[in-house]
C-alpha cells in the first residue's frame, strides 16, 4: 500500500464572499522511498497540497491516507502527534528557532516528545555528520549561513525518522550553488537512507534530479514528463535541451 | 519542563531592552509596595511595642462586667491579690510577667488648683516585668525607684504643667473608697510621663500599689493583672487558652481588644496599603501583558513551526506563561532585594523619626518587611502575571499553523 493516498482533494478558502478555490479534485499516491518533485506556477496550489499532506490544514474534501491511517476529522493534539512522528518539515525560510542552538534545534522534535539521554545526543551527531554539521553544533542559526541554516532543517526533519519529509520550496531563498548542494544532499538521503521526500519547487533545475515529477495547475495535478517538460520549458524559456540527463554526482 | 523554562528565559534575554523595562516595572511596583510597607510595618511594630510593652500589655484580666464599665473604675469588680488560680497564670507557656494594678478616680490638689484624675496602682517590680517600655515615657523617677518613699507618684506631664507639680512637689489625692465613703493622702512626684496619647497626658496618675490599696481601704485587693508574653503574634491564642483556663467569671482580653484603636489604625492601614500595592502592581502587570502580547505577535512564525514540529496547544501556552514568570520572578527578586537593601540600611542608621495617626509621640521607625507583607506582595505579583500572560499564552495557543507558518 502506498505511503500517501490523495483522493479527490479540495481546499476552497472563503475571503469574504468570494471563494477561492486552490485544490480542485488532486489524486496522489507516493510510496515509501520515492523523491518526489511537485512543480507548477506559482499560485497553483503547491504550497496548499503540501500543507495539507503535512497535517497541517484541513482539506474541504477528499480522502487521505497517510501510512495507513485516515486522516479525518482528528483533533489539533492529534494532528500535532502525527506530524511529530511521521513528518519532517523542510521551510523556505528555516524557521530554525532562534534561541536554540544548532544542537537543539536538531533535537528539538524528540525533546517535545520526551526524548532524551546519550541515546539522542548520538543520534543528534550522526545526523550532524550526515549532513555536515559536525563542527557547528554549538552554534546559534543567526550565525550559519543560509545553506547551512537549511541543513539544520534537514537534520531536525530527520531525527524522529519519519516516513515522509516535506520541503516546500526549500531551495527558494538559497543561491544556486547552495541550492544544488542543498538537492544533492536531500537525493544523497533518499537514496543512502531511503528516506521518502516530497519537495515544491518552480526552480526547473531540479527537474534535473527528480526521479517523478508531479506537475500541478490551477489546483489540479497534470501527471506525465510531457506537462513537467513543457512547464519546465516555460518557466526556463528555453528549448528542451535542458532535459538532457545531468548526473548530479558528476559535479562533486 | 526545565527545557521550556530554559527556552523561556532565554526568549525573554531575547529582546532584551524590551525584558529590562518590564522587568523594572514590576521591580519598581514591588519596590515601592515593599518599602511603603516597610515602613508601615516598622510604625506598627512601634506603635505595637508601645501599646503592648508600654501602655496596655499584651493581656490583662479582669472580672467579668469590668469592661462593661471601662472609664468608670468601678471598685467593687474587683480581685484578690493573690489566688491560687494566678499560679496558672504565670506557668502557662508563653506568659513571662504578671503585674496586679488598681485603677481607681478621684480630685487632686496641690492646694490652690485641683484636677480630675484617673488613678493607677501598681505593683513596682512586677510592673517593670510586664511593661519593660513604662519606663521610657517618664521623665525623672518612676513609682518604687526609690524604696524609701512610700508615696512617690508619677504623674502626666500636662497635668504636671497644669498643677506646677514639679518633681519633689507635694499632691494631695483624694478618693472614694469602696464603701463610699471619701479619703485622702499626700504623695510625693517624682516623675512626669508623656505617653502616646492626651488622656494620659492629662489625666493619669501612677500610684504605689500598696499606698493606692491603703487610700481606697482596699487591703490585697486589686482590679485586674497585666500578663505580659514572650511573642507578640501568640497573644491571642494565649489570651485564648487563659480565658478557657480561667472559666468566665473572668474576662482574658487580648490588647487588640483593649486598645482597638490601635488594632484598628493597624488594620486600616494594611488596607491601605493593599490598595496602594495593588495599584503599583496592575500598572507591572500590564506592562507584562503588552510585552507577551509583543512576543506572541512577533513570534507567530516561531509558534508555526513549533506547532509543525508536533508541540501541542498546552505547551505553546506553558511556553508563554513560563515566559511571564521568568519577566515576574526577575522583577520580583529585584524588587525584593532592593527593599531589603533599603530597610537595612535605614534600620542601621537607626530608623527614621515619626509619629503614627491619632499619638503624639515620637517613635524611632525601623523599617520591617515581615512575611505578611513579602508573601502576599510576591503571591500577587506571580499571580497577576500569569493571568497578564494568560490572554497573550491562549492567543498564541489558539493560532492555526498554516497561517502562524505564513506570518512574517
Ligand atoms: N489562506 C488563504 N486564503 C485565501 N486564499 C489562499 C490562502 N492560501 C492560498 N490561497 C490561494 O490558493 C491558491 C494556491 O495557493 P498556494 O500558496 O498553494 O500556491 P503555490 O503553488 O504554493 O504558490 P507559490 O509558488 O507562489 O508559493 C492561490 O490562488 C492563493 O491565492
Ligand atoms: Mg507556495
Amino acid at each position: 500500500m502506498a505511503l500517501l493516498q490523495l483522493r479527490g482533494i479540495e481546499k476552497s478558502y472563503e475571503l469574504g464572499k468570494t471563494v477561492v478555490t486552490a485544490l480542485r479534485g488532486v489524486d496522489l499516491e507516493v510510496e515509501a522511498g520515492e523523491f518526489t518533485v511537485v512543480m507548477g506556477p506559482s499560485g497553483s496550489g503547491k504550497t496548499t497540497l503540501l500543507n495539507i499532506i503535512g497535517c497541517l490544514d484541513r482539506p474541504t474534501g477528499g480522502s487521505y491516507v497517510l501510512d495507513g491511517e485516515a486522516i479525518g476529522d482528528r483533533d489539533f493534539n492529534d494532528l500535532a502527534d502525527i506530524r511529530n512522528r511521521k513528518i519532517g518539515f523542510i521551510f523556505q525560510n528555516f524557521n530554525l528557532i532562534p534561541v536554540l542552538s544548532v544542537r537543539e534545534n536538531i533535537e528539538f522534535p524528540c525533546v517535545i516528545r520526551g526524548e532524551g539521554g546519550a541515546e539522542l545526543n548520538q543520534r543528534v551527531e550522526a545526523i550532524a555528520r550526515d549532513v555536515g554539521l559536525t563542527d557547528f553544533l554549538h552554534h546559534k542559526p543567526d550565525e550559519l549561513s543560509g545553506g547551512q541554516r537549511q541543513r539544520v532543517a534537514i537534520a531536525r526533519a530527520l531525527v524522529t525518522g519519519p516516513q515522509l519529509v516535506l520541503a516546500d520550496e526549500p531551495t527558494a531563498n538559497l543561491d544556486s550553488k547552495t541550492s544544488d548542494q542543498i538537492i544533492d544532499l536531500m537525493l544523497a538521503l533518499n537514496r543512502d537512507k531511503g528516506v521518502t521526500f516530497l519537495f515544491s519547487t518552480h526552480d526547473p533545475r531540479v527537474m534535473e534530479h527528480a526521479r517523478r515529477v508531479v506537475s500541478i495547475h490551477d489546483g489540479v495535478i497534470v501527471d506525465g514528463t510531457a506537462a513537467a517538460a513543457a512547464d519546465v520549458a516555460r518557466m526556463h524559456g528555453a528549448g528542451t535541451s535542458f532535459l538532457l540527463p545531468y548526473d548530479a554526482a558528476e559535479r562533486r | 519542563m526545565f527545557r521550556y523554562l530554559r527556552l523561556a528565559v532565554r526568549n525573554v534575554l531575547r529582546s532584551r531592552a524590551r525584558s529590562a523595562l518590564t522587568i523594572s516595572a514590576i521591580a519598581f511596583g514591588v519596590w515601592m509596595t515593599l518599602v511603603l510597607g516597610a515602613f508601615i510595618a516598622g510604625m506598627q511594630n512601634a506603635m505595637i511595642d508601645d501599646t503592648v510593652k508600654g501602655r496596655v500589655g499584651a493581656i490583662q484580666i479582669h472580672r467579668k462586667g469590668y469592661d462593661d464599665v471601662l472609664g468608670d473604675q468601678p471598685l467593687d469588680l474587683d480581685l484578690p491579690q493573690d489566688a491560687p488560680w494566678l499560679d496558672k497564670v504565670r506557668k502557662t507557656p508563653g506568659v513571662v510577667a504578671v503585674a496586679p494594678r488598681i485603677s481607681f478616680t478621684g480630685i487632686l490638689t496641690n492646694g490652690s488648683q485641683s484636677a480630675n484624675y484617673v488613678g493607677v496602682g501598681v505593683d513596682p517590680k512586677l510592673d517593670q516585668l510586664a511593661l519593660p517600655l513604662f519606663a521610657q515615657s517618664v521623665k525623672g523617677h518612676i513609682v518604687g525607684d526609690d524604696p524609701e518613699q512610700s508615696a512617690a507618684i508619677v504623674v502626666g506631664d500636662e497635668m504636671g504643667v497644669a498643677l506646677h507639680a514639679e518633681p519633689g512637689a507635694t499632691l494631695t489625692l483624694q478618693a472614694a473608697t469602696a464603701s463610699g465613703q471619701q479619703n485622702a493622702m499626700d504623695a510625693v512626684v517624682v516623675g512626669a510621663r508623656s505617653a502616646g496619647t492626651p488622656f494620659d497626658n492629662k489625666r493619669l496618675v501612677f500610684v504605689p500599689l500598696a499606698w493606692a490599696q491603703e487610700l481606697l481601704n482596699m487591703e490585697g485587693r486589686v482590679s485586674g493583672f497585666v500578663v505580659a508574653v514572650d511573642d507578640r503574634e501568640k497573644v491571642r491564642a494565649i489570651a485564648e487558652q487563659l480565658q478557657r483556663e480561667l472559666g468566665p467569671e473572668l474576662k482574658v482580653e487580648p490588647w487588640q481588644d483593649l486598645a482597638s484603636q490601635v488594632a484598628d489604625v493597624v488594620r486600616v492601614q494594611r488596607i491601605i496599603l493593599g490598595g496602594i500595592g495593588a495599584v503599583f502592581l496592575i500598572i507591572a502587570i500590564i506592562g507584562v501583558a503588552n510585552t507577551m502580547l509583543m512576543s506572541v505577535l512577533e513570534r507567530t512564525r516561531e509558534i508555526g513551526t513549533m506547532m509543525a514540529l508536533g508541540v501541542r496547544r498546552r505547551t505553546i501556552t506553558l511556553l508563554f506563561l513560563l515566559e511571564g514568570m521568568t519577566l515576574a520572578l526577575f522583577g520580583g527578586g529585584v524588587g525584593i532585594g532592593l527593599a531589603v537593601l533599603l530597610a537595612k540600611v535605614v534600620g542601621a542608621a537607626g530608623g527614621v523619626s515619626g509619629s503614627p495617626p491619632g499619638t503624639v509621640a515620637k517613635y524611632a521607625i525601623i523599617p520591617d518587611l515581615p512575611l505578611w507583607l513579602i508573601a502576599p506582595t510576591v503571591a500577587l505579583t506571580l499571580l497577576g502575571t500569569l493571568a497578564a500572560a494568560g490572554w497573550p499564552a491562549w492567543r498564541a495557543s489558539r493560532l492555526r499553523p498554516v497561517e502562524a507558518l505564513r506570518a512574517t
